[in-house]
């Protein structure tokens, strides 16, 4: 009988624990959902200042992954791609924000790559990955866009252009902002990022 | 004259270390070998792209996963001459942190492409075949390389075949068709139809004849369609394969086939590898119709 109860315990912990398992799952899948609230974060700029989503409230925001070892964010960063949009953007309350979730992010690394690639927007480090993961950022760059609701309105590729060789790309952050912008549904608000993978802490 | 010839050594020598310095290391080798000792005319033959990777680097398969960038080969051949779509290897999974998945190959990989000569060429020459090859070699960061191999074969009417044990090898680590698999017994798919942009779970079960030490699961590259939570059973008569799927927000899908790649560990620890294509259960409305599908190509 004791026995029996011990097993019964055994197997409804085991349950317990499957379930406990399956949700966080689930949450992680949600958090980042298109629609759906984007996580909130606070991360420390370059110069070691707070850095809070919160603070742009009422403003769209714009989220790049990054890694200035990265050849595709080398590439993009070499024909200006994130900075000229987010010089265009910037006079239409348009926040531009990269992230660096690399286990090896430091406030020196990522002042040299603001330094490095003349970036006109400040570099985060979330180098314990917890925003990263939040947000499901698997590459760099990896591209996300908060709207002005606070709800997210993109997540994917900054074009259609894995390999960088097409003469007409389209550009999914630019036209989610335009559409965003115009007060229209965002036609495209999910796509398949490309990218190196985030070096994250393992 | 000899100014400027002391001119052009003077500037090699200064040039020379820079441009050494400007090209990082790659990481990987390559070469190209061919599987007959001569090219006949309208023969076809084999050639093979053998790349060497550093201890600890990885490169990409045609689905290089959540990150990453193809293996890409094409061929620079003779006039007349044709190839048949280059066959990657048996990936094996790279897992990193943050539930990143990767599919790719580590320490070396040899790609094959079916060659077919043209039927004019004359005998008793000397033709140059070319393969330029661009891969991504990955570690703690992301290094992009390419290199052109070429080999040369003269035309001859009684070819021998050459680099057998290699061709052997490489025969040996392709994928084949599941029809053609002596092991593999049969597949059944459960799932309710994909209604939404949500996850839906989907069951796969394979059947085999003798049960496999280890079963993997290789996703092809599918447009707007995320994989997920990928769980294989414990190796028995059937696998039981569970995963979830989830179109991509707003997106359709182009086709309800999903082509898998299965790869099995038999019990004398062979690894072998067929393609898959279960079709999904999908509402209509989330399905391109062939007409959009036209219009989103051309």
């Amino acid at each position: 009988m004791r026995n029996l109860s011990i097993l019964v315990t055994l197997v409804l912990a085991a349950a317990a624990l499957y379930l406990t398992s399956a949700r966080a799952a689930d949450t992680a899948a949600d958090t980042a959902a298109i629609g759906a609230a984007a996580p909130a974060f606070t991360l420390d700029n370059s110069d070691g200042k707070p850095v809070s989503l919160a603070d742009y409230k009422g403003k769209t925001v714009v989220l790049e992954w990054i890694n200035k070892d990265c050849p595709f964010v080398q590439r993009h960063h070499a024909a200006k791609t994130m900075e000229n949009l987010a010089d265009k953007y910037k006079s239409k309350d348009v926040v531009w924000l990269a992230i660096n979730s690399s286990s090896s992010a430091t406030n020196d690394i990522d002042k040299k790559t603001v330094e490095t690639f003349s970036l006109n927007y400040p570099v985060l480090n979330d180098s314990a990955g917890s925003v990263g993961r939040a947000y499901g950022a698997k590459t760099t760059p990896h591209m996300f866009i908060i709207d002005k609701e606070g709800k997210l309105a993109y997540k994917g590729g900054i074009d259609n252009d894995p390999q960088g060789t097409k003469a007409n790309r389209t550009n999914y952050v630019a036209q989610a902002l335009d559409e965003l912008l115009a007060g229209k549904p965002v036609s495209t608000p999910e796509t398949k990022p490309y990218g190196c993978s985030v070096k994250y802490a393992k | 004259m000899r100014m400027a010839c002391m001119l052009a050594i003077l500037l090699t020598a200064l040039l020379a270390p820079c441009a050494r310095a400007a090209t990082p290391p790659t990481h990987v080798t390559g070469k190209l070998l061919a599987d007959t000792s001569a090219i006949q005319p309208g023969a076809t033959f084999t050639l093979a792209v053998t790349l060497t990777i550093d201890p600890d680097w990885h490169i990409y398969w045609t689905n290089p996963g959540d990150s990453g960038t193809p293996t890409q080969i094409t061929f620079d051949l003779p006039t007349g001459f044709t190839a048949a779509p280059v066959q990657f290897p048996l990936p094996i999974q790279f897992n990193q942190p943050g539930d990143i998945v990767g599919y790719g190959y580590r320490n070396a990989a040899t790609f094959t492409a079916r060659i077919t000569a043209s039927s004019e060429l004359p005998l008793g020459q000397n033709f140059t075949l070319k393969a330029r090859v661009s891969w991504l070699c990955c570690k703690d960061v992301c290094i992009p390389g390419s290199t052109t191999l070429d080999i040369t074969l003269p035309s001859a009417d009684q070819p021998t075949p050459a680099n057998a044990a290699l061709f052997k090898q490489a025969a040996a680590a392709m994928p084949i068709a599941a029809a053609d698999d002596p092991n593999f017994a049969g597949k059944m798919i459960a799932m309710k139809p994909i209604a939404d942009h949500s996850a839906t779970d989907v069951s796969l079960s394979l059947q085999w004849k003798a049960p496999p030490v280890k079963v993997e699961v290789f996703p092809t590259a599918v447009d707007n369609l995320e994989i997920s939570a990928l769980k294989i059973s414990a190796p028995a008569f059937h696998t039981q394969i569970s995963f979830t799927v989830r179109l991509l927000a707003a997106q359709k899908l182009k086709s309800s086939d999903l082509p898998l790649l299965i790869v099995y560990i038999d019990r004398e620890g062979v690894r072998h590898g067929f393609f898959l294509a279960p079709q999904l259960a999908v509402d209509t409305s989330l399905l391109s119709s062939p007409h959009e599908f036209e219009t989103a190509t051309h």
